[in-house]
């Protein structure tokens, strides 16, 4: 086995699980300009629906993943309504301290609802790894690069060719200026947060084969952030490419360096980045006039 | 006449002195009920082994209470909630002595909590039942402090020799939790291979709790050319993601000895297959061929409808050590109908003595008798992860020195 490639598609596979998360991180970001730290545990909550409709409900995969879209979109909605709007005018601290609040409240909130028990969330795509240039590659792992990848594309078509997607990258610009418009402002905020939450859903289900389901799943938060400030705060291409420089890096460092801080060394990157290029690698320089 | 006078008075004080000593001495203090503390996991990431500690301590509560309690006397148990972290430990211990005024108490089963808690514990002066297995709470020396499970160095001993002598390998890599758990296990299991048969780990790969991907630790421990892998984990979410990973990459050809919490019953729901065949070695069995330990199972399964496991069984075993203690510790009766206890302080000492004094006493763990380091347990089993379970292979007591 090639132990370096063996490196490279474990890092490219953590990569687009962080990435899958930063996408959520991303498109509250550049919709509503809030940085929302409750996406982590959308994501647990997510894996946590979607465990439910395929083992409980006895579902299968594709209608678990619909059914468990469909009910985060409300969560989303939700979220909003209690966590965002109410308080969007009053800065973005407040906000953000709202978001921590929900992301508490979810991590504890599964506990009364599904017990402390991790539980088994059986690969969507299954069989034995593949073998790929001497290096083993669980099919799961394809089968997150690939929706990934097909997120990236969705993302990008939607905000660019969509009115819908125009309403709302109107609506991150400028609130008064959308609405003077005739942009019906709370209702794109609405459908950014639903949306956001249907990504934490899609990222919580693709996971949860790797990670169990779990409250730990919200721990990625901290790596999905990572991956926005490397990749470029508000780039949705900035968040697969922060995303998969963060895992390879960990994965790498962690063989080379020291195991006990991979961690450490994704922060390691991040601090480099705040400190050599804090707009990250897709993000542009914006002069502030005084 | 004045000399006479300083001598009836200080015969008079001395005699008024002497009978109020021993007044004092028989002195009993009137109380509802006994109290025992619990610092608990009830909320934080490791809740679920807290939710498991208090069924098994409630299970012999009850049975205890159901029989009239300890002479006479009915047992309380006060649980706090030490959110599964050092500071929220403390807080539960403080909460347990100054608000609930508990006269003993349980510590936690996580080592890095009872390191915390110790010098509390030694400084109220307070017997406390602790589960925690590193093998540096020994070295506390705490005279307050009695361990109900086994100790790592016990763990880290018999890992050894049924790695070298059961399984016969030679060349093994170590992958531990970088916690004091998992540190602590590791050095006292690289101790005994050093020790015992002069083998050095083929490499050491560490990992923080809660890591999510061990690629780099498993092509570290394949590129190092082990045979076998001695793993010591905290998490079952971690234990689960090393086994599924270590059958991805093609390397479970390489015999995996862990620690208790690889044969959990929570890691071989989430591992399934992948934990097939790993050998652990764990405080509990459910397939001991020991009468009273059957007796055990029977009975938690008919209470709570699933099996015990590590997290109940320290509990169940703290909690018969403690009424042992202090039925024969003649600190408790009943007269009347009312409940009397000896003052806090005398009663403290006198449990105290007595856990000193513990010796063959039955208990899920086995038989308990506390040795010089103040540890009452120093069995382990050794048993393999199987499709149908697991499968015992043996019990291993090592050597004691007992402390009277």
């Amino acid at each position: 086995m090639n132990t370096i490639l063996q490196l490279l598609f474990s890092g490219i596979a953590m990569g687009f699980v962080y990435a899958l998360c930063a996408l959520g991180i991303v498109l509250i970001y550049s919709s509503a300009g809030v940085v929302n730290f409750a996406q982590g545990s959308l994501v647990m909550l997510g894996a946590y629906i979607g465990v439910t409709f395929l083992t409980k409900a006895g579902l299968p995969v594709i209608l678990s993943v619909i059914c468990s879209a469909i009910v985060m979109g409300f969560v989303g909605v939700l979220f909003e309504r209690i966590a965002y709007y109410p308080l969007r005018d009053q800065g973005s601290t407040i906000v953000i301290i709202s978001t921590i609040g929900v992301s508490v409240f979810l991590n504890d909130g599964v506990y009364v609802l599904w017990g402390r028990a991790p539980l088994f969330f059986p690969p969507l795509l299954g069989g034995p790894p593949l073998e790929l240039l001497g290096a083993r590659v669980p099919p799961q792992n394809i089968a997150i690069a690939v929706i990934t990848l097909a997120l990236l594309l969705f993302q990008t078509m939607f905000f660019k060719r969509t009115w819908l997607g125009r309403k709302m990258r109107a609506v991150a610009q400028d609130q008064d200026t959308a609405a003077l418009m005739g942009i019906k402002v709370p209702k794109m905020i609405d459908f950014t947060f639903a949306y956001s939450t249907i990504l934490a859903a899609i990222a919580g289900i693709f996971a949860a084969p790797l990670f169990f389901v779990s409250p730990a799943i919200a721990q990625i938060l901290s790596k999905a952030f990572a991956s926005t400030v490397v990749g470029g705060f508000g780039s949705i291409p900035g968040a697969i490419i922060g995303g998969l420089c963060v895992g390879v890096t960990e994965t790498f460092a962690a063989y080379y360096l020291s195991s006990a801080y991979r961690d450490a060394w994704a922060f390691l990157l991040l601090i480099l980045f705040l400190l050599v290029r804090p707009q990250g690698i897709f993000g542009e320089i914006v002069a502030e006039k005084v | 006449m004045h000399r006479r006078l300083i001598l009836v008075v200080t015969l008079a004080l001395t005699l008024v002195m002497g009978l109020w000593g021993a007044v004092s001495a028989e002195e009993w203090i009137p109380i509802e009920e006994f109290t025992i503390g619990k610092v608990l996991h009830m909320t934080g990431d490791v809740a679920l082994t807290g939710e498991k500690q208090r069924k098994g301590l409630e299970l012999v509560l009850d049975e205890t209470n159901a029989a009239g309690g300890i002479n006479g006397v009915p047992i309380k148990v006060i649980f706090e909630d030490d959110l599964g972290t050092n500071p929220g430990a403390i807080a539960a211990l403080n909460k347990l002595l100054y608000d609930h005024e508990v006269v003993v108490t349980f510590a936690t089963v996580r080592s890095t909590m009872v390191h915390a808690l110790s010098p509390i514990i030694e400084e109220e002066e307070i017997p406390a039942i602790f589960g925690g297995s590193a093998w540096s709470l020994s070295e506390l020396r705490n005279p307050w402090m009695f361990r109900v499970r086994c100790d790592d160095r016990t763990v880290g001993t018999a890992m050894a020799k049924f790695l070298v002598e059961n399984l016969g390998h030679k060349k093994i890599a170590a992958l531990h939790d970088s916690d004091s758990f998992g540190t602590g296990g590791y050095q006292e299991t690289a101790r005994a291979l050093k020790e015992l048969f002069d083998i050095e780990p083929t490499t050491v790969q560490k990992y923080a709790s809660g890591t999510k991907d061990y690629t780099a630790q498993w092509m570290a421990i394949r590129d190092s050319g082990a045979t076998a892998v001695f793993g010591w984990g905290t998490r079952s979410e971690d234990d689960g993601i090393i086994l599924r990973q270590r059958k991805e990459f093609g390397l479970d050809n390489l015999d995996y000895v862990g620690s208790a919490s690889y044969s959990s019953g929570t890691t071989r729901d989430i591992a399934g297959d992948t934990a097939f065949g790993v050998h652990s070695l764990a405080d509990f069995s459910w397939n001991t061929t020991d009468p009273y330990q059957q007796e055990h199972i029977k009975a938690f399964e008919a209470k709570y409808g699933f099996l015990p496991d590590t997290d109940t069984t320290w509990t169940s075993t703290g909690m018969i050590v403690f009424v042992d203690a202090i039925k024969r510790a003649d600190v408790l009766k009943t007269e009347n109908g009312k409940h009397y206890m000896r003052p806090v302080k005398e009663t403290r000492r006198r449990i105290r003595d007595a856990l000193r004094e513990t010796k063959d006493l039955q208990t899920p763990l086995g038989k308990a008798n506390c040795d010089v380091w103040q540890n009452l347990i120093h069995s382990i089993n050794v048993i393999q992860v199987v499709p149908e379970g697991e499968r015992y292979i043996s019990t291993v007591t090592v050597d004691f020195e007992l402390y009277q």
